[in-house]
């Protein structure tokens, strides 16, 4: 008898754990969204496993959400869309439970909604270092006009760190006034400033809070170069450094 | 030895130099008409509403489909994520965008053409061969529709 429950006992647990083994929860969510939105996550129900879909993401900015959000310290990004695309996932935030590879229960999770930090009003427009900023008169203080994105390394931004050294350089060697203006795309000033300690920037910054100096020089590449002469005249603009000879 | 060399460097640029080439694209757009990639050079943007750079440059994409005058056709391909075919509809009347666009509600399209953030702009030739790719509307991408429209 009591060999039969001896070996009963193992066969039991090991039922046990191959029932648990083969059912996964999944949470998809859009980091993103989750600054703005964050999710309500419900208890799990299974082993989970927490995703990010491989849509306008890499590494770095994946570990920027885990420092300010340590409870999805194991999120992964699901390379290739491979599990959305599998489980045919096109909304966030998402929960998907499977069992043997079968999808069982499909949920969409609840968000709450944060009060936006950005002000609404129309923030008027200075250096990193309180001077205040004038298109108008931005050719009687600079010549050389870097654009620039404080979302660099990434995707979107080819080169942009060879870029942001070589227009240190220029600033360091050249006469003319150099200047750069950070898009305000998903990102607000304090990653402006980050942007400045990171790439060592010793020359004026401007946070372009309403895409205005971004618009009204018809920049859209990034990152980008424009060379304005005393006249206020573009003589040169281009994703390469101009030359100031 | 040196013959080694030399043919191992020229296997290597042969490789790095090979376009990529995607299959053909059959869809059907937001207003019901089918279209394909084959036998057209076709510019391709990948977009969602969400996207602040992609709503930045649509005006460029509407004036990319304009000025095209059947020398290249242009397509909007909305990638389906986080979207929904009532809002794309609502966004393009309220703006009055006219170039067509697809939905790819199951992200197929999205995946075919291997695209991983948005917006993502490529033109392929007559075959599906890559001529130029990427992720914001660059010169590059503008004088390349410009020669095709015969303005260089």
């Amino acid at each position: 008898m009591s060999l039969i429950k001896l070996l009963l006992v193992p066969i039991t647990i090991y039922l046990s754990m191959s029932a648990q083994a083969s059912t996964q929860e999944y949470i998809f969510i859009n980091i993103w969204d989750e600054y703005v939105q964050p999710t309500s996550l419900p208890a799990p129900s299974a082993p989970r496993v927490m995703l990010q879909p491989d849509i306008n993401i890499d590494d770095a900015s994946l570990e920027q959400f885990k420092a300010a959000y340590p409870s999805y310290g194991n999120i992964k990004i699901d390379k290739q869309n491979q599990l959305m695309l599998q489980f045919s996932v096109r909304q966030t935030p998402m929960r998907i439970l499977v069992e043997n590879g079968k999808v069982i229960q499909r949920e969409q999770l609840s968000t709450a909604t944060v009060a936006s930090k950005e002000e609404k009003t129309n923030t008027p427009l200075k250096t990193l270092a309180g001077t205040p900023f004038s298109i108008e008169t931005v050719n009687s203080q600079y010549r050389v006009l870097f654009f620039s994105d404080s979302l660099c390394p990434f995707q979107h931004i080819p080169a942009c760190e060879m870029k942001i050294e070589m227009n240190n350089h220029l600033a360091a060697v050249s006469d003319y006034p150099v200047l750069t203006i950070i898009k305000p795309f998903y990102v607000d000033e304090q990653s402006a400033y980050a942007y400045q300690k990171r790439f060592n920037i010793k020359h004026d910054i401007v946070f372009d809070h309403h895409n205005e100096v971004f618009s009204t020089f018809d920049v859209r590449e990034l990152p980008y170069w424009l060379v304005q002469d005393k006249q206020g005249k573009v003589v040169y603009r281009g994703n390469q450094p101009p030359s100031l000879d | 030895m040196n013959r080694v060399i030399f043919y191992l460097l020229l296997t290597l640029l042969s490789t790095t130099s090979t376009a990529k080439e995607y299959p053909i694209l059959n869809a059907s757009t937001l207003t019901n008409n089918v279209i394909t990639s084959k036998g057209k050079i076709t510019y391709l943007k990948f977009w969602a509403t969400w996207c602040a750079y992609c709503i930045e440059e649509m005006p460029l994409l509407e004036q990319s489909y304009q000025q095209a005058n059947d020398h290249y056709q242009v397509i909007a391909i909305n990638i389906g994520f986080n979207q929904s075919e009532k809002g794309i509809k609502a966004y393009l009347d309220k703006h009055n965008y006219q170039f067509p666009t697809v939905f790819d509600e199951s992200g197929k399209i999205t995946q075919q053409f291997q695209v991983l953030g948005t917006p993502q702009h490529i033109l392929i030739d007559e075959n599906g061969k890559e001529i130029y790719r990427s992720a914001l509307f660059t010169d590059e991408l503008q004088q390349h529709l410009n020669t095709l429209q015969g303005v260089n």
